[in-house]
């Protein structure tokens, strides 16, 4: 496999789950910390420490530190896939369409 | 909101080339498995691209020059059927036609806010798109507390 189709695989992985993808709504507007989400979702700590630790393999989340707090926020590059999918999918159409007329037609 | 361009040359001429854009026949033969086109303006455009309904509509239909179409995907929040745009545009040229897709009006670019509706189409997507066969169950929206 390509790096972008490892890539591509573990972020889908990562949001082909209800409680990632709540997680990532979460801290999408303001960084919050593992207890601060576990309150809003209603989910133990553990359950989230475990999903924001494969969000951020996915490159979905990023951490940093405020005071003593650890903090999370949405990573907007790794929500980037989508874009970048759509950059692959026409010109892979594209081929396509080259490939069905070329064959069918035999050249103009 | 986000636009992709890409386009490509193909050695036939553009009447050729316009009847696979416009055609049941002519469609699946390089995009989705299954189609129902009436192109006419405010006609049907309806291709299944691996299960996924690519629905919306025939915006303009010009032989053999130009097509738009609205696009989406029938039960996408994200990107709801007709929700954006594509356009085919066809230039002759010496070796033939160029063909230059722009897909626009596409909501790449408030991921945030559409987290849930790529996540549902686009891994399937992706695989058939680089011309995989599908597995069935790879992907799975079930909750895994496991890895």
């Amino acid at each position: 496999m390509t790096n972008t189709a490892i890539a591509l695989d573990r972020t889908f992985h990562a949001l082909a789950d209800p409680n990632r993808r709540a997680i990532l709504a979460a801290v999408r507007n303001e960084r919050c910390a593992v207890g601060e989400i576990a309150g809003t979702l209603g989910l133990s700590q553990q359950i989230v420490s475990h999903h924001l630790k494969v969000l951020r393999a996915a490159g979905l989340v990023t951490g940093s530190r405020s005071g003593t707090r650890h903090l999370f926020a949405v990573r907007a590059e790794g929500l980037s896939v989508g874009k970048e999918f759509f950059d692959d999918f026409w010109p892979d159409r594209l081929t396509a369409l080259k490939r069905a007329v070329e064959s069918s037609a035999g050249g103009r | 909101m986000a636009e992709h361009r890409s386009s490509i040359d193909i050695h036939a001429a553009p009447e050729i080339v316009f009847d696979f854009l416009v055609t049941e026949a002519g469609m699946t033969s390089w995009m989705g498995q299954w189609a129902s086109l009436d192109p006419v303006p405010g006609g049907q455009f309806a291709v299944d691209i691996a299960g996924y309904p690519a629905r919306g509509s025939f915006l303009e239909v010009d032989p053999p020059r130009r097509v738009r179409v609205s696009w989406g995907f029938a039960g996408n929040e994200s990107l709801p059927p007709g929700s954006s745009t594509v356009s085919f545009e066809l230039t002759p040229t010496s070796a033939g036609t160029r063909v230059e897709v722009v897909h626009s009006g596409l909501p790449a670019d408030e991921v945030p806010g559409h987290i849930e509706g790529w996540s549902h189409f686009l891994p399937r997507l992706a695989r058939t798109a680089v011309g995989g066969q599908l597995p069935t169950d790879t992907w799975s929206p079930q909750l895994s507390t496991t890895e």
